[in-house]
């Protein structure tokens, strides 16, 4: 057991009283035990279920629509009934797992009903509904990541998919772009509003939910916008002065609603920087070059590892560190990749993997020594 | 008053499922329907997982397109045949003249090339149908070759007053699709 010689080891260099390594063992062991005796229920439940899933499918096309169509409403009404169930008895893991069938068997529902009716309708409007009703019960019974984290990976899928359906087709071009890029300045703010609206301490795991995906869209949409440098780009379809303030202004907006919106001060730079970074290319829109793309991924990654400095966290300044280096190396080869054609090309190119990876180690290593040696002070 | 609340965003998740089985199974039922000849219309891409994928073979009166083109057309049907609902004769006009003028339409779009679609949303125009995976090779090829190998393939509509369509099930060869895959094992 592999806690028993790190007890041991941790004994011998004097970390732990042999007191407190026989403690550890004990503790670790009853925890390990726990574990398998639920893995293994877990596992006889899985093979239950996969096996129905099975009989039913093999059957699927000789069970009448009726039937099966009843029994899958029927089936949703029992899970809906047992979460209240579950919820005022204190069993949090199963009324979690619950909400989640719950949010599951919706879904599935609503693609029976598609399949039994023939129904005419985008994959969108099938995720809108899902969602519509699946997000009331999510957002009152749902409190752990088990039903949570499902739930706002469905949520966002559902708009991607309901924007591009209900909004981008409805429009020309040129009013795409201006939709797109008012989505990409709002989405991350309308996030980390969410999170920030709902009452402080009330809801910690949905609130850490919403702001990490509201961050996680604040550092993607710009990485991808850098790439607006590049010919063929959805900057093309600027087609007039118009389209291209509208685009600016609702990039403005959203830089006005970064200032009276509360929040901490890293995340209000991380969302102006990310906004300059969109706004650029469209005020610039004579230059095309992937030059341009790579100096502004990289400033932005360099800024983002500097806000992670600032708040010490030392995995994405590493991140931050490896993007830059992978995003350099990438734009090394679209100059420089015809060079590739000769043996000199390739020596070249392998020594500048090699530079960049000791780089790379070498800032990892100094960030990690200064973060330890600030924690320590 | 708070408790109420919790219990409806539990009941919701059912009862509008439930409603919806409940329109979709009363608009199949009610209406007039109509049985329109179908074919494949793209040889690479007839099927595309469970589902087949055809265009309609309406049974013009003129040439469609010279009295409508855009978002808001209508095929307006009439009988053949007055004890039949099968193969009727359809004329294109704007939707304002359907509803004027036609006991039975559908409404949808006509576009030069793509013909007339059903439906302005943006889903698949009625245009696919869902068919057991066992069988979908054999029935992608049968669709195919309908013409050489002589069976037929038609599609039930149900259209509503407002040239709304439904779609009822797919017939081969004149009897309902799965009674047909029942007699030819």
């Amino acid at each position: 057991m592999f806690i028993k010689r790190k007890a041991s080891k941790w004994l011998e260099a004097g970390l732990l009283t042999s007191e407190q390594a026989a403690r550890i063992v004990e503790f670790e062991k009853n925890r390990g035990s726990n574990y398998f005796t639920r893995g293994l229920y877990a596992l006889g439940a899985f093979s239950i279920l996969v096996g129905v899933l099975s009989i039913v499918a093999a059957n699927w096309q000789d069970i009448p629509a009726e039937a099966k169509l009843s029994v899958h409403l029927l089936v949703n009404a029992v899970v809906a009934g047992s979460i209240p169930f579950f919820d005022r008895r204190g069993k949090r893991l199963s009324a979690e797992l619950a909400v989640l069938g719950l949010t599951g068997l919706t879904l599935t529902l609503i693609a029976l009903i598609s399949q039994v009716f023939h129904l005419d309708g985008p994959m969108a409007s099938a995720l809108l509904l899902w969602m519509g009703i699946s997000t009331p019960f999510v957002l009152v019974y749902g409190q752990t990541r088990v039903s949570l984290l499902p739930w706002i990976i469905g949520f966002v899928a559902s708009l991607f998919a309901g924007l591009d359906a209900y909004l981008l087709e409805e429009l020309d071009p040129s009013g795409q772009l201006v939709a797109m890029v008012a989505v990409a300045g709002f989405l991350p703010l309308a996030f980390l509003q969410c999170s920030a609206l709902l009452p402080e301490g009330k809801r910690p795991v949905l609130s850490n939910l919403l702001s990490m995906t509201g961050v996680l869209f604040a550092i993607a949409i710009p990485t991808v916008a850098s790439g607006w440098w590049y010919e063929y780009s959805p900057r093309d379809d600027i087609d007039s002065l118009a389209t291209q303030l509208l685009a600016l202004g609702a990039l403005g907006l959203a830089g006005l609603a970064v200032l009276f919106v509360r929040l901490s001060s890293n995340v209000r730079l991380l969302l102006a920087g990310g906004l300059i970074v969109e706004a650029l290319p469209l005020v610039f829109t004579g230059f095309e070059s992937g030059v341009f793309s790579a100096f502004f991924f990289v400033l932005f990654w360099m800024f983002l590892a500097f806000l992670a400095n600032r708040i010490r966290s030392h995995l994405l300044v590493l991140l931050a560190v490896v993007v830059i280096a992978i995003r350099i190396y990438v734009v090394y080869l679209e100059v420089f990749g015809s060079l590739l054609e000769t043996g000199f090309g390739l020596v070249l190119s392998g020594v500048l993997l090699l530079v960049m990876v000791w780089v790379v180690c070498k800032v990892g290593k100094s960030m990690s020594g200064r973060g330890k040696e600030g924690e320590a002070s | 008053m708070k408790a109420v609340l919790k219990i409806v965003t539990l009941i919701l998740p059912v009862l509008v499922p439930g409603l919806l089985i409940g329109v979709h199974t009363s608009n199949r039922e009610a209406g007039q329907n109509w049985r329109i000849a179908v074919e494949g219309y793209d040889p690479r891409d007839l099927l595309r997982g469970h589902y087949l994928q055809f265009r309609y073979d309406w049974n013009w009166d003129e040439v469609p397109g010279s009295s409508c083109e855009g978002d808001h057309c209508a095929i307006c049907l009439e009988a053949s045949n007055a004890s039949d609902n099968r193969n009727p004769r359809a004329s294109m006009m704007t939707l304002a003249e359907a509803e004027q003028q036609c006991k039975s339409f559908v409404a949808g779009a006509y576009r030069e090339g793509t013909g007339f679609r059903i439906g302005n949303g943006p889903g698949h125009g009625l245009r696919r149908y869902y068919i057991p995976e066992a069988r979908a090779e054999e029935l992608d090829e049968l669709l195919r070759n309908a013409e050489g190998s002589f069976h037929s393939f038609e599609v039930g509509l149900t259209l509503d007053g407002s040239g709304q369509a439904v779609m009822d099930q797919m017939y081969l060869d004149g009897i309902p699709l799965e009674e047909w895959l029942e007699l030819n094992p």
